[in-house]
């Protein structure tokens, strides 16, 4: 390869010389050094495998969802059937897979190292917090082997209290003991961030991936555990068939709704916060450009994460609510896209006049401002009260938060993956296949959930395993789609598994970035770093190159 | 400086105990509180529902009880002003510091040991008082009735007693919990072990008065209401 | 300094069981709704001792008074935006909602047969 001498600002400070420990991944082989280790690296790839784990299961739900949908007559499966598969699909795709995914595996892995720290704050809890996740999921995974339950994932009473015929109350049970493990998850972030920075790094230079994990840890202390209570007012109800959801003995079923959606309208934020952060890293790396309006940014993170509990009633504008609520929550709803929309421009700005490479992190980053935004604002189209009567439980809603929580969260997810990869197991992925299989996703992404907006906006509802023969169209599309999709999902399973055996071993600092979990080995030895780092000057000290110039991968 | 195996100074560990334990005690807030809004939504929209079967709960017990664990409050709050003296020393402790840290273990046990017994003594009214309620029929289902009074009881009054089998129930459980932990911090300063620290005892106690607050709030919502006329 | 953090406590103590004794014997005086308030006020007061003298929450650093304020002014906001909904039910309803819900009285049940059963 020809390399041409270039000026890319200021050289990053000399790797660490060869630091004392063995790297984490080869400090203890046996089951105990990995099943009761107390090391927030090896606690993030547990949680990893046991997301990837629920996240294909929540897709198989979902490939027979689009497979049945194929068709107009309901032909693959009984209605019953289908009710239990997109029960399932939300409850393990939301509780089991976008609230822990990004926090819990790349969170857990790259908050001490990013301030300079040993570990979290309270090790064992990290520990765990797992254990209730996995037992948690276990719990939820039985209701479905049991037989499964038709609710919804939004357990909406009187179905779910009086009607429903499924494992509810082993579900709810599930759901209550992995939100106990998330907010635990985000009690040890706050009171890590709070407490372990390194001598000198004050809150104004963190990376905005802390601050992102930050804020959606208190969104998870807050919200959480009004979930919890209201999960087990329900349980109360089902079994003993007296309660407080219930007009018949004076409750009220929108009492629910409002418990239920204090929770879950914040915990889409928790969904997002982190996914936004990662990119918030990844853009400046692969722009070579300090990121645009730094301290906005933080603020934006802050602000989601407290205007987003302001808003819960927008996911009831129809169901008897008054309207006067719903103008208030409709006008809280429209301001919670104002942050937002100040991350976009200020990754777009970041762009400006850089140096950009199209690696395969900076295309699940640079997909997920594209289509995080057609989500935002397909978001205030249902935000207004006029028009949500209409695309209410259409397929308009349903794209419009796939846009956000897989357009947006997902493709995240895979970006961090793809970028830190190299610093958590020390080899590169092929970028070849990584970039192919972005391109996929994308693609697949698109093809799967535009069409799913038409037929919201001509009315197709959504939980329904039949429709009228006019959908069909856009419906074939759809699942079309969903099968690209699936491809571009598997792939990184293969090359990502083939490179821990045969890819590239990585330096510390491949992709030249900022952050001081680049200072540090890759792998990083169990105590994360051989001597306490110094607080970087500049949290995002890029400087564009002049001219063209390849990456070395093989460290620098 | 190495960062391998490195203890973290004294009130490092300290402040974070202290804050981790108050951002937990936030999350359990906004776990009861839940329960608050309930009961919150029933006494607006029934309130003579609700004054009715209020008056029904045991007034004696529950004040007897809210004694009970406002006293037992002071003697983990004294506990934790007694564990002050067992902070640990850089060097090894002569003969008069030995001394002091002894007597210290001895009154942090006893102090512990009086507030363990009064959460049990609360147990133990609570069970009295719960077996009483479900004699006198105020248990929701199909034969909920208000004690003695005759006609049906007038809507809201068995949301009402949703909300106190709830509330109290969970109290009950956290409360039960924390007497756990304070009887074995209790039997640790009993044997003078080296695990019974400041910071911990003090994130103890900061949980045993939220219990305590948690139904400083319930007092009067399950209590008193009713009562006047 | 220790004796004076204990009178301290003990202090507390009294006037936690003077406020109790109040609460408990007001609670026999018809105020009518002034009942629930003043009740619920003196526990508020009671609960703002705990916090602050038993809890040391007077002592402790600015992130931990943070969290304790953040966690009350949360659960503010669950009760009183939900309140907002309930507040103006009977006002301006939504038009799914039949009037008679809004003022529910329990009727006999239909007679078998009919097809309201």
């Amino acid at each position: 390869m020809n390399t041409v001498t270039v000026d890319r600002g200021p050289a990053p400070p000399a790797p660490p010389p060869q630091s004392a420990g063995p790297s984490y991944l080869d400090d203890g082989h046996t089951l105990a050094s990995w099943f009761a280790t107390h090391d927030h690296k090896r606690i993030a790839i547990l949680y990893a495998i046991a997301i990837t784990a629920f996240f294909a299961i929540g897709g198989i739900a979902a490939a027979m969802m689009r497979i049945e949908l194929a068709t107009p007559a309901g032909d693959f499966v009984s209605d019953d059937t289908y009710a239990k598969l997109f029960t399932a699909h939300g409850v393990i795709m939301v509780w089991l897979f976008l609230i822990p995914s990004i926090p819990s595996a790349f969170g857990n892995f790259l908050v001490p190292l990013m301030i300079g720290a040993r570990d979290l704050a309270f090790p064992r809890l990290n520990l765990g917090s797992w254990y209730l996740y996995v037992v948690g999921g276990a719990i939820v995974l039985a209701s479905l082997f049991l037989g499964g339950l038709d609710t919804g994932w939004t357990f909406y009473t009187p179905y779910s209290t009086m009607f429903s015929n499924g494992w509810v109350v082993v579900a709810l049970t599930g759901v209550v003991v992995v939100g106990f493990s998330s907010i635990l998850t985000g009690l040890n972030f706050i009171v890590t961030v709070h407490t372990r920075r390194v001598p000198g790094l004050g809150w104004f230079r963190l990376p905005l991936f802390v601050w992102a994990i930050y804020a959606t840890s208190l969104i998870l202390v807050l919200a959480t555990p009004v979930l919890a209570i209201t999960l087990i007012l329900l349980a109360a109800e089902r079994l003993f068939q007296i309660g407080i959801f219930d007009p018949a003995h004076g409750g009220d079923p929108l009492l629910f709704q409002h418990m239920f959606w204090f929770y879950s309208h914040p915990a889409v934020y928790v969904m997002v916060l982190p996914a936004m952060g990662v990119v918030s890293e990844i853009v400046p790396c692969f722009a070579r450009r300090r990121i645009f309006g730094y301290r906005f940014m933080a603020y934006a993170l802050l602000a989601i994460a407290a205007i987003g509990f302001l808003v819960w009633g927008h996911h009831m504008f129809v169901s008897g609510q008054s309207p006067t609520a719903g103008m208030v929550f409709s006008m809280l709803s429209f301001l919670v896209a104002v942050p937002s929309a100040i991350k976009v421009f200020n990754w777009t700005a970041t762009l400006y006049k850089g140096s950009i490479r199209f690696d395969a992190p900076m295309l699940y980053a640079l997909g997920f401002v594209g289509l995080f935004t057609i989500g935002g604002m397909t978001g205030l189209f249902v935000a207004a009260l006029a028009a949500d009567v209409h695309l209410t439980d259409t397929y308009f809603v349903i794209s419009h938060f796939h846009y956000i929580m897989v357009g947006g969260s997902v493709l995240a997810y895979f970006g961090a993956l793809h970028f830190w990869w190299p610093k958590i197991t020390g080899r590169m992925y092929p970028e070849i296949w990584a970039r192919m299989a972005a391109g996929l996703v994308f693609f697949g992404f698109n093809l799967t959930f535009f069409p799913q907006y038409l037929l919201g906006y001509e009315g197709m509802p959504r939980r329904y395993h039949a429709y009228v023969p006019e959908f069909q169209a856009l419906n074939v599309l759809s699942s079309a789609g969903a099968s690209i999709l699936a491809i571009g999902y598997l792939l990184p399973l293969f090359y990502l598994a083939w490179s821990l055996r045969a890819g590239a071993r990585a330096g510390p600092n491949p992709w030249q970035a900022t952050g001081l979990e680049w200072q540090t080995s890759s792998p990083p030895p169990t105590e994360n770093f051989a001597s306490l780092p110094a607080a970087p000057d500049d949290v995002y000290g890029y400087t564009p190159r002049l001219g063209r110039s390849p990456l070395h991968v093989d460290g620098e | 400086m190495s960062m391998a195996n490195e203890p973290l100074p004294f009130e490092l560990r300290h402040e974070t105990a202290q804050f981790g334990m108050w951002v937990f005690l936030a999350s359990e807030a906004l776990f009861f509180g839940g329960l608050f809004l309930a009961y919150l939504y029933g006494r607006t929209h029934w309130a003579e529902g609700f004054d009715a079967a209020a008056r029904h709960t045991d007034v004696v017990i529950g004040s007897i009880n809210t004694a009970v664990l406002l006293t037992s409050s002071l003697f983990v709050a004294l506990a934790v002003v007694a564990a002050r003296a067992l902070r640990p020393s850089d060097r090894p402790p002569g003969d008069a510091e030995r001394a002091r840290r002894r007597s210290a273990h001895r009154r942090v046990a006893v102090f512990l040991w009086i507030t363990a017994a009064l959460g049990v003594a609360f147990l133990v009214l609570k069970g009295i008082e719960y077996r009483k309620d479900w004699l006198d029929g105020l248990v929701p289902g199909t034969a909920f009735r208000l004690g003695d009074e005759a006609g049906a009881p007038p809507v809201g009054a068995a949301l009402f007693y949703v909300l106190y089998w709830v509330m109290t129930g969970l109290h009950t459980v956290h409360l039960t919990i924390g007497v756990g932990v304070l009887a074995v911090f209790a039997v640790g300063a009993s044997r003078e072990a080296d695990w019974v620290q400041p910071p911990r005892i003090d994130v103890a106690a900061l949980y045993w008065h939220f219990v305590d607050v948690v139904w400083i709030l319930l007092y009067p919502l399950l209590y008193l209401p009713g009562r006047a006329g | 300094m220790t004796r004076t953090l204990v009178f301290a406590l003990v202090f507390v103590w009294v006037a936690l069981m003077a406020l109790l004794a109040s609460t408990l014997a007001l609670a026999y005086v018809p105020l009518g709704d002034g009942n629930l308030v003043v009740a619920l006020g003196i526990a508020v007061v009671k609960s703002a001792l705990v916090v602050w003298w038993f809890m040391r929450l007077n002592e402790a650093s600015a992130k931990t008074r943070i969290a304790a304020g953040v966690a009350l002014a949360f659960f503010a906001l669950l009760a009183g935006l939900s309140g907002v909904d309930y507040a103006t039910r009977a006002r301006n309803a939504a038009p799914v909602q039949d009037a008679k819900q809004l003022a529910p009285h329990f009727e006999p049940a239909p007679p078998a047969g009919s097809p309201l059963r």
